[in-house]
């Protein structure tokens, strides 16, 4: 991934239609391309992701932890553990109840949070200060926390 | 019996006149008054005269007219079984005199040889050695009664185990009498109940073998002749000669029966309390984790309900502004407010949906209590509501070094609250001025937050704290009316209290209280 553009190609986990629109909308505000991938859950994610190529693999992973089935923490647990997607840099979605889950989700190896509805502005900060820092890092994501 | 000192009362019993007279001589008027005689001639006459009055000797002819021989003598001892009685005896009969002696009289006097001193010294030496033995009767009555009469079994018991006596108590507990435990050393041995015999073994081992010198005491069952199991508390004392020689042990066995039984029941109910307290216990401990279970259920509930609310906020305030940022050329001016009513609807709904969580929390968490500066706390809620409208100039006045004891972060929501409605009533106020102090009243530490704001109408003042009943109109100033409800649930539960006080246009104060420490 170039370090100093944003990511082309993001695959969101969301359950709620709505708020994958109001991403959609968020994420292409300032006219910038960007391939967003949909999965309505953990297990539709997973798919998803086994089906790509390396080069076709999202870029970047935005994550609601409140997911049907399969959970967003144990999506996140399965994402870390398998090497093809391990060091894909994961950010949650969080509403401000949420924020205790933090916690755990960073114990899971999330790389940062961020707020919903998405906002176009806190994005740009996240990647910057966020993602290109780990990316920076030889890509290696961070150790878990057991 | 008679005072040596006081005259000894004689009885002559004798027909001869001419053995009388002697008589009379010897001890009449010897000792000077010492004795005073009687005489009678018949045994029937001797009967009337003890009748009449006792006598402390009696002198005996064995030969009278109306008895003869040991006959007479048998005759008075049945009449007089307590008097000692000294026989004149023929000079070659002193067979007789020892059959007489045998039969019960005290002493003779042979006929032929009475001398002066013999009659003196045989009357006193009678008259001392019976008096003696009465005293020795008389001892051995009352200890024997003392032994006897006792309930408890108790037995004197050799160094070598054979059994000096047994008091009649015995056959009463043991079912055996004292005959048989004297017959039969092994006795006492036997009736230990089996389980109590090796008890019972080193018990005696130490105290009859080995002759402890101590008083020692033991417990043990018996089995009575009748099979009854009977408790002995047993004690028993070392024997001591008067040369110091060990004579064995005096033991004293009580029936203790009702005593075991009864602190078996004891133990027995006891046992059964704690056993109940225990199945208490265990049930209260059961109750609570099923209300520690229903109030987890309730925080999740409350929780998902929460987060399941929110979402439909989130599309309504996200596609609202989508809308008038992508068709604001499309929209005229009411269509853009509108739009503009409907997101702020769905704050207005996210924030109450905040606040019903909220109070619903501040009601189920366990209270922490610790020092909390409420002053420090003030300057951290002034800086936030700063934050958040920096354009506003407002005077705050924050009392330092005011610590009360609570939970930190239930104090907090108060102080958000009540500085947070301060910093809100004078938001249309030029001089706004936001005062936090204490002040005490009759004893009592009380905190107060002012403010010189749009206050209220006092007449409405019991609806201050009643949960969405609000003093002023939505448009004026923003609120869900719940927040005063939770302040007041928060000071509940620390034990204290608040109370409002307004005027329209002036401004208004809250003073709460919280528990006094004791």
């Amino acid at each position: 991934m170039n370090v100093r553009r944003a990511p082309a190609r993001i695959l969101l986990v969301e359950d709620n239609t709505d708020d994958v629109e109001l991403a959609r909308r968020a994420l292409r505000h300032n006219g910038h391309p960007v391939e967003l991938l949909v999965a309505g859950d953990g297990v539709a994610a997973l798919e998803l992701l086994a089906a790509a190529s390396a080069d076709e693999l999202p870029e970047l992973v935005l994550l609601d932890l409140k997911l049907p089935r399969l959970g967003g923490l144990d999506l996140l647990s399965r994402l870390r553990a398998a090497p093809a997607t391990s060091l894909i840099p994961v950010v949650v979605l969080t509403t401000s109840l949420e924020e205790r889950d933090l916690e755990e989700a960073y114990r899971r190896g999330a790389n940062s949070y961020l707020r919903k509805p998405v906002n176009y502005e806190e994005f740009v900060l996240m990647v910057r200060d966020v993602v290109h820092y780990w990316l920076s890092l030889n890509q290696r994501p961070p150790p878990a926390k057991t | 019996m008679t005072d040596v000192a006081a005259p000894v009362n004689l009885l002559l019993v004798e027909d001869n006149g001419g053995d009388r007279r002697l008589i009379h001589e010897y001890l009449g008027t010897l000792g000077g008054g010492a004795f005073v005689i009687r005489e009678t001639e018949t045994l029937a006459g001797a009967f009337a005269q003890l009748k009449s009055a006792p006598a402390d000797l009696v002198l005996l002819d064995l030969g009278l007219p109306d008895s003869w021989g040991l006959d007479t003598l048998s005759a008075l001892r049945a009449v007089a079984p307590r008097i000692p009685i000294v026989v004149f005896t023929g000079s070659d009969d002193e067979e007789q005199a020892l059959r007489a002696i045998k039969a019960g009289a005290q002493d003779y006097l042979v006929k032929g040889q009475l001398t002066k001193a013999a009659i003196l010294r045989t009357v006193r030496y009678t008259f001392e050695r019976y008096r003696l033995e009465d005293a020795l009767r008389a001892s051995e009555e009352k200890f024997r009664t003392i032994a006897d009469f006792t309930g408890d079994w108790e037995y004197w018991i050799r160094p070598d185990d054979t059994v000096v006596y047994v008091n009649p108590a015995c056959r009463a507990i043991t079912g055996y009498g004292p005959e048989d435990f004297i017959a039969d050393p092994e006795l006492i041995m036997k009736i230990v109940h089996p389980d109590d015999q090796e008890v019972f073994r080193t018990h005696h081992r130490q105290a009859v073998g080995r002759g402890d010198s101590r008083t020692l005491e033991c417990e043990f069952r018996i089995v009575s002749r009748d099979g009854a199991v009977r408790w002995m508390g047993h004690i028993c004392h070392p024997v001591i000669g008067p040369d110091g020689s060990n004579k064995g042990r005096r033991v004293s066995n009580r029936d203790v029966t009702a005593r075991k039984e009864a602190e078996a029941r004891t133990a027995q109910a006891v046992e059964e309390v704690r056993r109940l307290n225990a199945d208490l216990e265990a049930r209260v401990a059961s109750r609570t984790a099923d209300l520690d279970g229903a109030l987890r259920e309730l925080e999740s509930f409350s929780y998902s309900v929460s987060h399941d609310l929110r979402a439909p906020l989130r599309s309504l305030d996200g596609f609202s502004q989508a809308l008038l940022e992508e068709y604001a050329e499309q929209l005229d001016d009411t269509g853009k407010k509108y739009l503009e009513r409907i997101r702020a609807a769905s704050r207005r709904m996210a924030a109450l949906i905040d606040d019903l969580l909220q109070l619903s929390r501040v009601v189920r968490r366990p209270l922490a209590c610790a020092p909390v500066n409420l002053s420090a706390l003030a300057q951290e809620v002034a800086a936030d509501l700063r934050t958040e409208s920096p354009g506003r100039q407002v005077t705050l006045v924050v009392e330092p070094g005011l610590v009360v004891q609570g939970d930190g972060q239930l104090l907090r929501i108060v102080l958000d609250n009540l500085l947070g409605n301060a910093w809100k009533f004078t938001s249309r106020t030029a001089a706004a001025r936001v005062e936090f102090g204490s002040r005490t009243v009759a004893g009592r530490r009380e905190y107060f937050v002012r403010d010189n704001g749009a206050g209220f109408d006092q007449a409405y003042a019991d609806k201050l704290f009643v949960a969405f009943q609000r003093l002023h109109a939505e448009s004026q100033f923003p609120g869900t009316g719940i927040g005063l409800t939770i302040v007041k649930r928060i000071l509940l539960r620390h034990g204290g209290d608040i109370r409002g006080e307004g005027r329209p246009g002036e401004g208004a104060e809250f003073t709460f209280t919280l528990q006094e420490a004791p």
